[in-house]
């Protein structure tokens, strides 16, 4: 039962741990790791990227939940990947919250040190933090992030160490467990986050944790902002002489054995239209550059490090504005393509099944009634599948809607899928899709395949009072099916 | 392919491959839009970003330079700039220091700093746990956020958790460097130092070595100077050598720049009074030790409009036009004086003039030089500004300094200094505030706040305005003598700053006494000294002549030529022509360049000149008040806020004003008698100071002045208190006219010295002191001096100017003054809201000594007031030695500044002759005349020439007496009370005295030579003036003694004789009276008629001198017209009832009347007198006007 820990920090975090959540209900594996643990840290409470994000992981915590309880021996399915939150892991009964770190801070920055009570305590203090802080820093307020101010952010965050989300962070985690760290370096908060959880970690009395095996994303601006007017503190200008001192920062020797493997990620100047700047929303639409972020989780999952300091960094086959699956590069094609293209047929699928639940054999033959599609396992409002299928459609769509777009599938394609999936034409990786579908297909061949799953002995096995894994099962064998004989060239 | 990461580097496979970490090669190939926006430079997710962005800095300018490129971004750059500028503050830190700058090292320890911070929340945080443990049952967890002190706890654990972390972790904290209480950079184990995130830019710190502000501007490494570099890379190779490994980025910077440090040695030298062991102690910062132009040279030089005065100031080798009309002051800092003497600065300095607009300065030292360009229109930073003062700005300062003297090997005599500074500006924009002046010693400025022992206090003196001209003056004090003077005078935004070394005169303390006689007086001040050993010659009058001259102006005097006088090279209108107000006020309100017989000389006048909104304790000797030696001999146009203040002698207890003026006067004169001593060679605590009172001081005023006068000579002489001695006034001068032969002033010697009277004739008293065979015996003081002749009588106003001579001579006067400036005091005195009394203003007339001036006052008709004032002193002086039972005076001494009126009234030998009449009228017929002594001028230095001769091995025998006049052996008053118990008693019997006196008077008029008319020229009705002076002398008495009982109480001793109460009033008087007014005191005859012989006329014959009881007509006639008379009805009831009788038959031709009577017996009135006129050649008494009557019921 090895954990993964993911701490997202800041709105990066929150939007990566999205992509990543996706992935995971996709059916994607983080290597052996049974169970993620996702925590977010973002002081900025009313940002939407981290309610959505945190409405997202309860979404799916639910879902997997509801699905795979009492069927340990699965592993494989969409959702498979058990996803808890600290507060459920832990035996803290008084957690606040079970995916976010602690409250919020209204105050100036310099009221949240309490300068009064260092001057009276530490006066030589006071001189040292105003040759360490602008006398703005020390106006500023915590409550719209740390408005790219990492250095602010490394001190407030570090309230978080000692808390009882950390404590609570501290007692579950046992050894084999792995930890993940998801930042921005252009940004406040989650560039403030990661050197500061990196020194906590590494300077921890709990030797699990101190020598933990630690990954981390750090990502690099991948998006412009419309220039600030007067009441915007973030520049976008800024960010690259931001990341050019964070980098510096990161290059150090000293930084670099903290560390097992770090993932860079960037992606600048391929957005000409600016996302509009506003501190209190940043509702930006889920970006490619996330996507490929939480493949490093991943990546990270699977990989055995073998020393400290490494580096990854990722890079695209071809350097184009739309990238799909043919020129995403072939290991990233290979870690989510199937998956990704399964939810994704998923997501067309169950409708058309729930329409006809009545009249397809597949449904008579599981007990898959009218009844079951209308219960709350897919209805309901905070944990139904609906709603989750609802959100990934959204998510593709901003995917696809971005500058650099990623946009593997025709999200136009109704029944026919002769066009679903989108790829580059001079691969020669047969087990890659090309776009070349096999022969014309349709959702028809899909309910077939899908239909031919639910005779399986796998499924079979799965008690009838378990109508749900069953259909999650199905679905899940189905779309794989439908993959591999009607897109694939052919199976290794 | 493409990767998706800020640069395109490593392997391009694509999907997640393994890279490396960003080299700062690559990290610098990221392209930046925009970088100038410095809140990009918080990035570093660390509390100690800034110190790893510095290190950023480093490595991304050390790319840019080592490539070629540009690419690091203007913020980076300046980044480093702003860290290397921390070394050159480094550097330069002793020169800051010198310059006050609050610069200090502070230590942050990390362990201790941290642990204060977390302490109190650890302390409670184990409260909390142990009330949860007693408590299991509570659901509640542990949070931290609610546990006091958890802010502070995070903050010193984050600070901890950075800290421990490498490459922080081996060392134990920080050095931070404070500017006041505004930290500025501290350490950084990356780049040495690290610098605020704050705005620098408006740092107050000048570097020394470019002139520039700190952090104000971004200077690569390679432009600095080489000092700096060797310093810089020094400082991270040597001595850091085990704390800035090679792969840091500034040790790559600085190899990169190996090539290009000079091998030059740096004398380095302990940072001043501060810790300065850093990085475990492991480097000591070091400072320059060295000079560098910047530290000797100013950033301003300063042109003024005139020569400098090479003979009391040091002055730079300047290499110019020597005809020229300008000069500079120096630009020289403290840091100068510091290394350097000031009388090195001829040798060592040259100022260069180059173009127009251009001059160089140059120090040439050790063979090293040190030089500047200064230049008007300032092209290069590096260069200073050249400020032409009065020129293009229309500003002019100057200053002088008293005295102008430095004790060598004494300096407790240095502790007195008076700088006078004026400042003018022409654009009407800086006033005295604007002007700062300050003092260095020992290479440092002594700052007034710092509590040294030595102090410096500045007074504002005076501020005028004329059209768009400010000019003022300032006076500083110092209590030490300084090397340099630093002026500052703001020159639009410019604070410019300049140097004045004053070239002492330098004295050794020497061996001589020089002992003085101070005399003074009320009107006049006079001093006297002696340096000769035994007095063996005469002494002299108080001189501080060409040689010794007691101020330094800034200013260079005029060379001395024939046909000018000494003061004439400080005073000519060619000295500064274009500020004339320094000398002006110099004269007025400082001290003159010299005090001698060309213009400022002894005796001179009993003035003060102060400013007036400054309280009586406030008052300081040349700060804001001080001796007027040019009062009365230089018009003064200072303008408002000044006073002058005259009269002090008697006023010393009548108002703290005149006490401090006293004293502020006293203690000028002790200073420049020190001046004069040390000048002379001598030491001022052998020095004996005679001063003089007036025997009728009474104790209050001895109580008030002791105290000055010992505490002026123990603070400023510092000799034995016994060497200050007391002289009576009247005393003084025999001792002096014993001594000499004769002097050059018409002075001989006493012939018979058995039994001497002197009377030393001031303006407020008269002094007497008889001596028998030449010892005091008695002496007595009155308060009767010349000024009574001038003043104007019992008037309580100082400024009237009603007296008789005054009104009379005041137009005539000054048309008669003939030289301009004389016209002018004269309009000045004159003016209507003047202060200035009328004996004030004949005190100046006589002080002009002009023949057409003394010739008006000679007049007739004021020779009689002369005579009666000389007249009244010889009496009662005689009468005085007559009372104790003395013989008669052989001779008469007259001294003091008031007698000059004695030459109003003719020559010597009569004052002889008058003195010899009184002595025989009082002692008798068979005592000889007395031989008078009254020098020709200067009558007041008897007084203090005697002082010096004063006998030191006899106690003064003599007794104060007082004599009032009347008294006798058994009739005598010893205080006010008894007087005022037999009040009538003694005014009558004063008044029986006053007759015998004037009658004694009159008797002169007899004397053969001594004629009223024939010899002395009085024409006045003597007659009427005797019975004036009869008649009227009660009712001033009266007022005299009532004025004199306000300002002593009841039991005070008598010491003012009351016989010239009743003078006071009538000189007042007697110059006043019209001839018509005297008329009236004329005597009558009268005679008697019965009645008319005509209708209009009677029969001289048949007129009787006897009152008959038939006589009905009284006609009287002034003895002085006998032709004609008055003639008015005998007033009683029997000559009425007489008269109605021949009302028809006579009464009718005599009187005139409007009615008849209404009754038979009335009485008549008359209303006005008739006149009558004597027909000379009939005998007739004519009838000219009718007796106006008027009949009443009876």
């Amino acid at each position: 039962m090895a954990r993964l820990f993911v701490f997202g920090i800041g709105g990066t975090g929150s939007r990566v741990l999205k992509a990543f959540t996706m992935l995971l209900a996709s059916g994607m594996k983080p290597g052996h790791f049974d169970t993620v643990i996702p925590i977010l840290i973002d002081p900025h409470k009313r940002l939407p990227d981290l309610r959505e994000c945190k409405k997202l992981v309860r979404l799916y915590s639910k879902i997997n939940e509801q699905v795979y309880r009492e069927t340990a021996d699965l592993t494989e399915g969409f959702f498979i990947t058990k996803m808890q939150t600290l507060k459920a892991a832990s035996t803290d009964g008084a957690l606040r919250d079970d995916i976010e770190f602690d409250e919020e801070h209204d105050e100036a920055f310099g009221d949240f040190i309490n300068m009064t009570g260092i001057h009276r305590k530490s006066p030589g203090t006071m001189h040292l933090l105003s040759l360490l802080y602008s006398d703005s820093n020390f106006r500023q307020s915590l409550s719209v992030g740390f408005k790219g101010n990492p250095h602010m952010g490394s001190m407030a965050l570090n309230e978080l160490i000692g808390g009882p989300a950390y404590n609570a962070f501290k007692s579950v985690f046992s050894n084999g467990d792995r930890i993940f760290v998801i930042s921005s370096v252009f940004g406040g908060t989650g560039a403030a986050g990661f050197p500061l959880l990196l020194q906590n970690f590494r300077q921890s009395d709990k030797p699990e944790i101190k020598n933990s095996p630690i990954g981390a994303l750090s990502v690099m601006p991948y998006f412009k902002l419309s220039e600030p007017g007067q009441t915007s503190d973030i520049d976008s200008n800024d960010f690259m002489t931001k990341t050019k001192s964070a980098l510096t920062y990161y290059a150090r020797r000293e930084f670099t054995t903290l560390f097992d493997s770090i993932y860079y990620i960037a992606d600048p100047g391929q957005q000409t239209d600016p996302y509009k700047n506003d501190e209190s929303r940043q509702d930006n639409k889920a970006h490619l550059v996330e996507l490929i972020g939480a493949l490093s989780i991943f990546h990270f999952a699977s990989a055995s490090p073998t020393r400290r300091g490494m580096v990854y960094e990722y890079c695209l086959t071809e350097n184009k504005k739309q990238i799909d699956f043919g020129n995403v590069g072939n290991p990233g094609r290979t870690m989510m393509a199937d998956r990704l293209t399964s939810l994704h047929l998923f997501s067309k699928l169950h409708p058309v099944i729930r329409k006809n639940a009545a009249q397809l054999s597949l449904c008579k033959l599981n007990d898959f009634t009218e009844a079951f599609f209308n219960s709350e396992d897919f209805t309901d409002n905070e944990h139904g599948l609906e709603l989750f299928l609802s959100q990934y459609h959204k998510w593709i769509s901003e995917l696809e809607a971005n500058q650099r777009s990623f946009s593997p599938f025709d999200l136009g394609a109704g029944r026919n899928f002769s066009t679903l999936i989108r790829s580059g034409r001079n691969t020669t990786d047969r087990h890659l899709f090309n776009g070349i579908f096999k022969r014309p297909s349709d959702m028809s061949d899909l309910l077939n395949r899908t239909a031919m799953a639910s005779g399986r002995n796998t499924i079979k096995r799965i008690s009838g009072d378990r109508k749900l894994c069953r259909y999650f099962l199905m679905c899940y064998q189905g779309t794989g099916d439908f993959i591999d004989s009607v897109i694939k060239k052919g199976k290794a | 392919m493409s990767k998706l990461n800020v640069i395109q580097r490593g392997d391009n496979s694509p999907g997640w491959n393994e890279s490396h970490q960003f080299q700062s090669a690559e990290i610098n190939q990221i392209k930046i839009i925009n970088s100038s926006n410095a809140r990009s430079l918080n990035a570093i997710p660390s509390p100690l970003a800034r110190l790893h962005l510095i290190d950023a800095a480093f490595a991304l300018v050390y790319q840019d330079e080592l490539n070629g490129t540009g690419d690091a971004g203007d913020a980076y750059r300046k980044l480093v700039s702003d860290c290397l500028d921390v070394f050159e503050l480094i550097y330069n830190w002793n020169t800051h220091i010198e310059e006050k700058a609050e610069l200090k090292i502070v230590t942050w320890n990390k362990e201790t700093e941290t642990g204060l911070l977390k302490q109190e929340f650890l302390k409670n945080k184990e409260q909390k746990k142990e009330e949860l443990r007693r408590n299991p049952d509570d659901k509640q967890s542990l949070g931290l956020q609610q546990i006091d002190g958890f802010k502070e706890y995070l903050v010193g654990d984050t600070l901890s958790l950075f800290l421990n972390a490498a490459p922080f972790d081996s060392y134990d904290g920080i050095h931070i460097i404070l500017l006041g209480d505004k930290p500025l950079a501290g350490t950084s184990p990356l780049t040495g130092f690290f610098t605020t995130p704050n705005d620098l830019s408006d740092f107050s710190l000048i570097n020394p070595g470019n002139n520039q502000r700190y952090f104000s501007r971004c200077i690569p490494f390679a432009q600095r100077d080489k000092r700096i570099r060797r310093f810089i890379y020094d400082f991270f190779t040597v001595q850091g050598r085990e704390i800035f490994h090679a792969e840091l980025p500034v040790s790559r910077y600085l190899q990169h720049h190996a090539t290009n440090i000079p091998q030059i040695p740096l004398q380095l030298a302990e940072l001043s009074a501060m810790h300065s062991k850093l990085f475990n102690e492991k480097i000591e910062l070091r400072a320059n030790a060295e000079h560098v132009a910047a530290n000797l040279l100013e950033n301003y030089l300063v042109r003024i409009s005139y020569r400098l005065n090479d003979e009391c100031f040091y002055v730079a080798n300047t290499v110019g036009k020597q005809d020229r009309t300008h000069d500079y002051l120096l630009p020289l800092t403290p840091k100068f004086f510091k290394i350097n003497s000031a009388d090195q600065i001829p040798a060592l300095v040259s100022i260069i003039e180059k173009d127009t607009g251009t001059v160089e300065v140059r120090i040439v030292r050790n063979g090293e030089t040190f030089s500047k360009t200064y230049q008007s229109n300032r092209i290069d930073n590096r260069d200073g500004y050249l400020v032409d003062l009065s020129g293009t700005h229309s500003i002019k300062v100057g200053l002088g300094i008293f005295p102008f003297l430095k004790v060598e090997d004494d300096d407790t005599f240095n502790d007195f200094y008076k700088v006078m500074f004026v400042g003018q500006d022409n654009h009407f924009r800086l006033s005295n505030k604007d002007f700062q002046l300050k003092f260095g010693k020992d290479g440092k400025v002594i700052e007034p706040e710092e509590n040294t022992v030595f102090t410096i206090t500045r007074d504002e003196r005076m501020i005028s305005e004329k059209g768009k001209t400010l000019c003022g003056s300032t006076y500083y004090s110092l209590n030490f003598c300084f090397d340099f003077i630093q002026l500052h005078v703001p020159v639009g935004e410019h604070q410019v700053r300049c140097t004045i070394a004053p070239h002492w005169v330098s004295k050794q303390l020497g061996a001589n006494q020089v002992d003085f006689a101070v005399d003074f007086g009320t009107t006049t001040t006079f001093v006297a000294y002696t340096d000769s050993k035994n007095y063996g010659t005469l002494p002299k009058n108080f001189e501080l002549g060409h040689d010794e001259v007691p101020v330094a102006l800034l200013n260079k005097p005029i060379e001395m030529r024939n046909g000018i006088r000494w003061i004439d090279r400080y005073e000519h209108s060619t000295v500064l022509p274009d500020f004339n107000e320094l000398l002006e006020i110099q004269k007025h309100e400082f001290v003159p360049s010299l005090l001698n017989s060309d213009k400022y000389s002894f005796p001179f006048r009993t003035v003060i000149y102060e400013k007036t909104s400054v309280a009586s304790s406030q008052k300081v000797t040349l700060g804001n008040t001080n001796i007027a030696f040019a009062y009365q001999k230089e018009f003064n146009s200072l303008g408002y806020g000044q006073t002058y203040l005259a009269n002090l002698k008697w006023s010393i207890n009548t108002d703290s004003r005149y006490k401090q003026a006293i004293n502020v006067f006293i203690e000028e004169l002790f200073h420049l008698m020190r001046v004069k001593t040390l000048l002379s060679d001598g030491d001022p605590r052998f020095s004996k100071i005679s001063r003089f009172f007036p025997l009728s001081f009474s104790q209050g005023d001895r109580h008030a002045y002791d105290p000055i006068w010992t505490q002026k000579y123990a603070a400023i002489f510092k000799g034995d208190p016994a060497q200050l001695r007391s002289v009576t006034e009247s005393e003084a001068p025999f001792y002096y006219y014993s001594k000499i032969m004769a002097d050059e002033n018409g002075a001989v010697r006493i012939t018979d010295t058995s039994s001497v009277i002197t009377l030393d004739i001031g303006g407020g008293t008269t002094d007497f002191m008889y001596f028998r065979n030449g010892n005091p015996v008695i002496g007595t003081s009155v308060r009767f001096g010349a000024n009574v002749l001038w003043g104007n009588g019992y008037s309580e106003y100082i400024n009237e100017k009603s007296n008789g001579i005054y009104r009379a001579l005041k137009s005539k006067i000054s048309d008669n003054l003939k030289s301009s400036l004389q016209k002018t005091l004269n309009e000045f005195l004159n003016k209507p809201e003047s202060n200035f009394g009328s004996d004030e203003i004949i005190n100046f007339w006589l002080s002009c000594n002009e023949s057409n001036v003394t010739d008006e006052l000679k007049s007739g008709r004021f020779r009689f007031s002369y005579l009666l004032h000389l007249s009244a002193l010889i009496y009662h002086s005689c009468k005085l030695l007559q009372i104790y039972k003395h013989p008669s005076p052989e001779c008469i001494i007259f001294t003091g500044n008031g007698s000059k009126y004695l030459d109003l009234i003719q020559t010597p030998d009569y004052i002889e002759n008058i003195c010899g009449f009184f002595v025989k009228e009082v002692f008798g017929e068979e005592t000889g005349r007395p031989q008078v002594i009254l020098p020709s001028k200067n009558r007041k230095e008897a007084t203090c020439f005697g002082g010096l001769y004063q006998p030191t091995n006899t106690t003064t025998q003599f007794k104060p007496v007082s004599y009032s006049g009347f008294e006798t052996e058994t009739d005598s008053y010893k205080r006010y009370a008894e007087i005022d118990l037999h009040k009538m008693h003694v005014f009558d019997s004063l008044g029986a005295t006053f007759t015998e006196f004037v009658e004694c008077l009159f008797k002169m008029n007899a004397f053969p030579g001594l004629s009223f008319r024939a010899n002395f020229s009085i024409d006045s009705n003597l007659m009427a003036l005797k019975t004036f002076l009869l008649q009227n002398a009660r009712p001033y008495l009266s007022t005299g003694y009532d004025r004199r009982r306000k300002t002593v109480s009841e039991l005070d001793e008598v010491t003012d004789a009351l016989f010239f109460y009743p003078l006071v009033g009538l000189l007042y008087q007697v110059n006043k009276l019209s001839e018509s007014e005297l008329g009236q005191y004329a005597p009558k005859t009268s005679y008697y008629a019965i009645n008319p012989d005509k209708e209009n006329s009677f029969a001289g014959t048949r007129l009787s001198t006897e009152r008959k009881p038939e006589s009905i007509f009284s006609i009287r006639v002034d003895s002085n017209n006998p032709d004609h008379g008055e003639i008015i009805l005998i007033g009683d009831v029997e000559a009425n009832q007489r008269a109605m009788v021949g009302i028809n038959s006579f009464l009718r031709y005599v009187c005139d009347f409007n009615e008849f009577p209404s009754t038979a017996s009335p009485d008549i009135s008359v209303l006005e007198p008739g006149r009558v006129e004597r027909e000379k050649d009939t005998d007739r008494w004519l009838i000219r006007t009718k007796i106006k009557i008027k009949f009443m019921p009876a």
